[in-house]
């Protein structure tokens, strides 16, 4: 049992604090179910070996595990823009965890490490690499972004921008997973290699920053989410159905790579 | 109105205080029938339509209609405190026996009208499924298994937030439900998490099966009563951890029935 709460505790101690929520059940799950379409047959006979479930089952293990020690040290969700576009990764939380972990476990690493620890490992990637493409959690900082601080209203009271982002994936859409990825995850092979960047995590935080300021032309201060046009809701989607794609698209290109041969 | 209300209810897996969601039970009969012998397979496509969901919480959606002739406590295993089935309950009000009786009518379909044949394949379904989970047993000796009761838990030591006190109530706290699952999705969860474990699981009879529940289920509440404050931990280990455990058991041994009826 020791020796169980010792492998945790150095796998938690790679890990930052928690910051904020999620993309929300849904848009965690979709996500995990889309990227496991897109696993080679030896990285998904891998996950199913360490994790003994589908990558949808844990896609918001980590939410309802971050409030418990020594899981509150890897729950972070966000990572902090620079004024120019780049990433600071000096505040990197999330991005930083899955920098950290894809790298302590590629080109055949994982085989060193306890299985224990291999599923722990794969648990926090299958939520925070998600994570890290919810457009607010980028973090924008109010000294070069003070535009960027406000509520919105839902049915005329104030309703937090962060909370709305986070659920915009599952957002007036009564879905299951299948049929988001039916819908959404339409792209081709080739259009998919260009989102995943051969595997560049700091172009992947690059182009997050980029499409995250887009949120904020959408949901511009003063948007009652009750009561958006059809052009708004659409608007909404297309943002969070690209990023969802995009994360579902580079957590199947990360897990294949961990577990080629 | 009532139909509208019920096609409501049915679409999105809202049914009276069932035990697991319409579509983790459509999951877990999916998966059986995809166990089942080429023959039993053949035999129950005679009754049950396409959409299984009709099937799998047929008698929630009797009690929803007000059309039920059982009591609720059917969805209940009353054991004594040896863990067998007890002396003073009926099919009407206890599901091990409503079963038994289910499977008599299946097993001699030719003498029941093909409609009555339906109605007892799809309690037995219902049944199977609400037998296994935990949550659902009626245990003498153990008074609060004797009716449902609410579930406090929270997570110790963090901040405010994350130190509120949470509640479930005892018959919904063995589920772990992902907002968007589909059946298929079950169906492959299921079989990847407890797939190896199906000739382990299918062994026994519906008496050892039904003592079996009762026996984890007992061991539960000596820790989980009305008065006790689970940790976060305590709860999510058992609730994402375990639960998948008697989901497998659900799907695995109704497939060993439905063979052993349609032999």
């Amino acid at each position: 049992m020791k020796k169980i709460i010792a492998i945790v505790l150095c796998g938690a101690a790679l890990f930052s604090t928690y910051t904020a929520n999620a993309w929300g059940g849904f848009g965690h799950g979709s996500i995990a179910y889309m990227a496991e379409q897109h696993l080679t047959p030896e990285a998904k006979a891998k996950c199913r070996y360490y994790l003994k479930h589908t990558l949808p089952y844990y896609a918001s293990w980590m939410d309802s595990w971050r409030a418990i020690p020594p899981y509150n040290k890897t729950g972070a969700h966000s990572f902090s823009a620079n004024a120019d576009g780049t990433v600071n990764w000096d505040h990197g939380k999330a991005i930083g965890n899955v920098n950290r972990i894809y790298n302590s476990m590629k080109n055949g690493k994982y085989k060193q490490m306890p299985d224990s620890l291999v599923n722990i490992n794969l648990k926090i990637l299958v939520h925070a690499l998600p994570d890290i493409h919810c457009p607010v959690h980028v973090g924008f900082s109010k000294k070069d972004f003070p535009q960027y601080k406000y509520s919105l209203l839902r049915k005329g009271k104030p309703f937090g921008y962060h909370t709305f982002w986070d659920g915009s994936p599952g957002f007036k859409r009564r879905w299951n997973y299948a049929r988001y990825a039916k819908e959404v995850d339409v792209i081709s092979p080739k259009q998919a290699k260009k989102i995943v960047k051969k595997g560049n995590i700091n172009a992947w935080g690059e182009d997050i920053i980029r499409q995250a300021h887009r949120c904020y032309d959408i949901t511009l201060k003063g948007t009652d989410v009750a009561y958006m046009t059809n052009e708004q809701k659409e608007a909404v989607w297309k943002l969070a159905d690209e990023m969802a794609l995009k994360a579902a698209h580079r957590l199947a290109y990360v897990l294949n790579d961990i577990f080629k041969e | 109105m009532k139909k509208l209300l019920f096609i409501v209810m049915l679409a999105f897996g809202i049914s009276t205080a069932s035990a697991w969601n319409v579509t983790l039970d459509e999951g877990i009969l999916k998966l059986a029938v995809k166990n089942l012998s080429i023959q039993a397979q053949d035999e129950l496509f005679q009754y049950l339509g396409d959409n299984y969901r009709d099937d799998v919480h047929y008698l929630y959606a009797l009690e929803a209609r007000k059309k039920a002739k059982h009591s609720k406590e059917i969805h209940y295993l009353h054991l004594d405190s040896e863990f067998r089935p007890l002396a003073t309950t009926t099919a009407n009000d206890d599901a091990l026996k409503a079963i038994e009786a289910a499977a008599d009518i299946v097993r001699h379909r030719t003498q029941h009208p093909k409609g009555k044949v339906l109605e007892a394949l799809r309690t037995i379904i219902n049944l199977m499924c609400d037998m296994h989970n935990p949550g659902h047993v009626r245990i003498e000796g153990i008074p609060h298994s004797q009716q449902d009761f609410t579930v406090t838990f929270r997570a110790a030591d963090m901040g405010k937030k994350m130190s509120e006190t949470k509640h479930a109530k005892w018959s919904r706290f063995w589920s772990f439900a992902p907002n968007g699952f589909t059946s298929d999705l079950w169906v492959e969860d299921i079989e990847a998490c407890n797939g190896h474990r199906r000739a382990e699981f299918s062994k026994g009879t519906l008496n050892d099966w039904a003592a079996e529940v009762g026996k984890f289920a007992a061991k539960n509440l000596e820790e989980i009563t009305p008065e006790a404050v689970l940790t976060l931990q305590h709860r999510n280990t058992l609730t994402q951890e375990v639960t998948c455990d008697w989901v497998a058991r659900a799907s695995f041994r109704l497939t060993v029935l439905l063979n052993e009826l349609f032999k």
